[in-house]
């Protein structure tokens, strides 16, 4: 295979061109038996989990008794994210805000929050090109 | 370095004062027909039926050909009366919530206003490109937000100032297929 010269590509990752993977991976709800802050996190344990889960079967959940700490829901993602994360702490919240929360982490790209530049982000080249001067019809030429 | 054009498609431009981008000509047989003013909708939620004509006359397609045989095309969607030019794999981040779709969610385009590729262009003022001419699909990816800022209201001459917490609303379009039909 002498003499064959090919340009060699890094595969662009473009989720939803050919399929789309949800980018959450896992969900990690921690709460505490005791404190008065995991009452909401407490009640959606035991009443929501369950129907919860099985909206998103391709989600891992966790959950963690922390004694004496804060109930978190922390969130792990695909990709660029991998080692970030997100976690919401939802202490002194009740059952609807905790499902409200949960939903906003498995509905999440995992990115930071960022105001886009452009609307439109590609990897692919201008179509029509970049405008060159010599390629301008001679009746279009610009005239000094 | 550049691309450069055969002579023989080569069409003549336009050199416009402002656009970096000087070429704006169709060529005759591309430019499309008198178009009726059907009910457009909105970029269509999965389960969208197609939009009903009001005239009887039939809407004329030009011949497509040329685009046929081009490899790359972009095309120029309107979602909610704004452009987006768009190729396949772009992200596309639209400033509001989508209310009807999940991420994951398939959308079909029915809006556009142009496709085209390096030599040509079918363009249709009132966006009436039919889904029988070109398909554009594209999946939900994220809904997100903008970082929070703090916006004050306040008016001249006036020494008190209101804070409103602001955190913008996202919706993340991966456009999953620009395709030719014909």
């Amino acid at each position: 295979m002498t003499g064959i010269s090919f340009i060699q590509q890094v595969s662009k990752s473009r989720n939803g061109v050919g399929a789309f993977i949800r980018p959450c991976k896992k969900v990690t709800l921690t709460f505490c038996n005791f404190g008065g802050s995991s009452k909401g996190m407490r009640d959606f344990l035991r009443l929501r989990l369950a129907k919860f889960t099985k909206e998103y079967p391709e989600i891992q959940f966790q959950v963690l008794q922390k004694p004496g700490f804060h109930p978190v829901l922390k969130g792990e993602y695909i990709g660029s994210e991998a080692n970030v994360g997100k976690q919401i702490c939802v202490k002194n919240w009740n059952i609807d805000v905790v499902e409200n929360k949960l939903k906003l982490l498995v509905n999440s790209s995992g990115k930071q929050l960022k105001k886009p530049k452009q609307n439109v982000k590609s990897l692919n080249e201008s179509v029509r090109g970049i405008w060159s001067p010599f390629h301008v019809d001679p009746a279009h030429r610009y005239k000094i | 370095m550049f691309r450069t054009t055969i002579s023989k498609v080569l069409r003549p431009c336009l050199v416009q004062t402002t656009p970096v981008r000087a070429f704006s000509y169709t060529p005759t047989f591309l430019q499309a027909a008198a178009t009726t003013p059907a009910t457009s909708t909105q970029p269509a939620k999965p389960q969208e039926t197609q939009p009903t004509t009001t005239k009887t006359e039939a809407k004329v397609i030009p011949n497509l050909l040329p685009l046929k045989y081009e490899q790359d095309l972009y095309a120029t969607l309107s979602i909610h009366n704004r452009p987006y030019l768009i190729t396949e794999g772009d992200e596309v981040t639209l400033p509001f919530r989508l209310k009807h779709g999940e991420i994951g969610d398939v959308l079909n385009f029915t809006n556009i206003t142009t496709v085209g590729s390096r030599n040509y262009t079918y363009h249709v003022e009132s966006g009436e490109i039919s889904p029988e001419v070109l398909s554009v699909k594209g999946v939900v990816i994220d809904k997100t937000k903008k970082p929070m800022y703090v916006k004050e209201v306040t008016k001249r001459r006036n020494r008190h100032v209101k804070h409103h917490k602001v955190k913008h609303d996202l919706t993340v379009l991966r456009i999953s297929e620009l395709k030719l039909k014909i």
